[in-house]
């Protein structure tokens, strides 16, 4: 029997992973072919991903120290499932929470109308007024997206959408910072609990200028005028 | 990365939207007047003309037994309970639209909350299915049948002939028209409404008369905040709802299981690679081979699984590991559950779900 001498040469060498050449594909992705972190993980803005100040900066702004959430919540919340293939932690857990608390307190807000004159209302609330478009665009997407971006909270985002060079609305823009926003709102409920989140929807939404509500009432309007 | 059982998706094919976001509409059907769109107190929807007097409710007999078989506080008057359980909107008296969606919200923040911060790794999929299982249409609709919920389904003159009183209606659940039906109806065969058929082509099967009972829970629920407060409504859900158990782990099915756990270890940062390592064997040449395999990641075991062949014993390993990890509730440091964000003296304790992994 003999034996393959160069198969014996080959093993002399072992791979370790020091002396392993990998390498990392940039550009258009090719099937096969590991891309560059570096360029997966920077958004169309060239914000690289990462806990940096200038990436949280926006959203800690507004948070306050009183609304203060840890950094690496901060960046879950600015993370969208569509960036790198959803291998970062993102914010669909968080916005599912903010929705529902924002949801709630909407509810509670439009219907806590002790002078109300409507005397088909059940203990000083009027119920009359839930179902109307008014009441549900107020935790609406597209009322949230405006409010992000009319304070500029959206300007670092990781996010990839399909077509970036599409409009607000189009290219999902719209979508993700509303979701974001409900992100938000979701990670001070987890941090701080549901009462502080409720005086952050106040304080912050409800008080800011534009507030959510001018801004909710200029889409519902802009709508009956069409 | 898996599907639900029974599962509803319905291959859509793509469409591009050219306009993105479609404003809510008014239901014109409810006539809703206001001064200014953001002046709440204004809000009144003119179809209605009264609530019923609470004299009168409180002389029918179903209302009384209704209210006090949920030990519904004092405060809570039979007047909005009637309310609660119509569905009509014309006819004169208030309908149980608002109170049904006040209700709606409360549930699906309290089953939410539940369910994110106890379960905090569920897949969306199953995150969604479960709440549709505790506060679904069918669930709620069978909860109402359960609290001894009647429906009216008697026209005017069989009212008039069998000399019922005007009370009792009060209490029934009353949705659809009552008009007379003089067609002779068949035995066995049901005919569906508009709406059912609508339902129908979604592939939801549930029956107006389920629909119904779901809309007057909801809205018992919504009086109940409107009287008493957020925090006994809070409980009625903890006590009616939220008691229930749902089989969570009957509620995933993976297509790709070893790819999925792969990926997951990539994305939580495992260093070492995933490998399934065959633990223990036996009666390999037998006709009733037992395999023992590991989910591994270094030298740490993410699952077992058992199985008359390696890959049986193999798929049923990696399932494991992913459904132990999807499964997690987190605990406190002495070992209780984690507190929820609506409890007080809340502190976060608990976990933040990072998203599912896509395969």
């Amino acid at each position: 029997m003999s034996i393959d001498r160069t198969c014996l040469q080959a093993r002399a060498h072992p791979v370790t992973v020091e002396n392993l050449h990998l390498y990392l594909h940039k550009g258009p992705r090719v099937s096969g072919l590991k891309r560059d972190p570096d360029e997966v993980f920077t958004t169309f803005t060239a914000h690289k991903y990462g806990e940096n100040a200038d990436n949280l900066r926006p959203i800690k702004q507004f948070l306050d120290d009183k609304y203060a959430i840890s950094d690496e919540l901060a960046l879950q919340v600015l993370t969208h499932k569509s960036f790198g293939n959803g291998i970062k932690p993102y914010n669909e857990k968080l916005s599912a929470m903010g929705l529902k608390v924002l949801n709630l307190y909407c509810a509670k807000y439009t219907t806590d109308t002790p002078t109300t004159a409507n005397e088909n209302a059940i203990d000083g609330k009027n119920v009359d007024v839930l179902g109307s478009p008014m009441a549900k665009e107020l935790a609406g997407r597209l009322a949230l997206g405006l409010f992000a971006k009319s304070h500029k909270l959206n300007q670092v985002l990781f996010w990839k959408s399909y077509n970036h060079s599409l409009g607000f609305e189009a290219s999902g823009e719209m979508k993700v910072s509303a979701q974001m926003m409900y992100a938000l709102i979701g990670a001070v409920t987890f941090t701080h609990g549901k009462t502080v989140a409720e005086e952050f929807i106040l304080e912050k939404l409800m008080k800011a200028s534009p507030s959510l509500e001018e801004i909710s009432a200029s889409v519902v309007e802009n709508v009956n005028r069409a | 990365m898996f599907r639900l059982v029974g599962s509803r998706a319905v291959n859509r094919p793509f469409r591009v939207c050219t306009q993105a976001y479609h404003v809510a509409q008014a239901d014109k059907s409810l006539g809703t007047q206001y001064n200014a769109v953001n002046e709440y107190a204004s809000y009144k929807n003119t179809i209605f003309t009264h609530r019923l007097p609470e004299s009168t409710a409180q002389q029918s007999p179903l209302l009384v037994a209704l209210h006090s078989r949920l030990h519904l506080p004092k405060a809570y008057t039979f007047s909005t309970l009637s309310q609660a359980l119509n569905m009509r909107k014309h006819g004169g008296l208030a309908n149980n639209f608002g109170l049904s969606t006040l209700g709606k919200t409360l549930l699906s923040y309290y089953v939410s909350e539940y369910l994110l911060v106890r379960y905090p790794r569920l897949p969306m999929g199953v995150h969604n299915a479960a709440v549709d299982a505790y506060m679904g249409a069918e669930t709620l609709g069978e909860m109402g049948r359960s609290w001894g919920i009647e429906v009216d389904n008697s026209d005017r003159l069989e009212k008039y002939l069998a000399k019922e009183p005007e009370f009792m209606q009060y209490g029934k659940l009353r949705f659809g028209d009552n008009r007379t039906n003089f067609t002779d109806r068949e035995d066995g065969v049901t005919e569906l409404s508009e709406a059912e058929m609508a339902r129908l082509r979604n592939n939801v099967n549930t029956s107006d008369e389920t629909q119904a009972y779901a809309s007057a829970v909801r809205s018992i629920i919504g009086g109940l905040y409107t009287h008493c407060g957020e925090g006994a409504t809070k409980q009625f859900i903890n006590d009616h709802v939220l008691s229930r158990k749902v089989p969570l782990e009957q509620m995933f099915q993976f297509s790709k299981p070893t790819r999925e756990l792969v990926r997951l270890c990539d994305k939580l940062g495992f260093k070492d690679p995933v490998e399934i390592r065959l633990i223990a064997e036996t009666g390999r040449l037998s006709a009733h081979a037992i395999y023992v395999a590991g989910a591994f990641t270094g030298g740490e075991k993410l699952g077992e699984g058992i199985g008359s062949s390696i890959q049986e014993a193999k798929t049923r390993a990696v399932v494991n590991a992913l459904m132990s990890y999807y499964l997690y509730s987190p605990i406190t440091s002495d070992g209780n559950q984690v507190k929820l964000p609506s409890d007080s003296s809340y502190k976060f304790e608990g976990i933040v779900g990072e998203g599912d992994v896509a395969i």
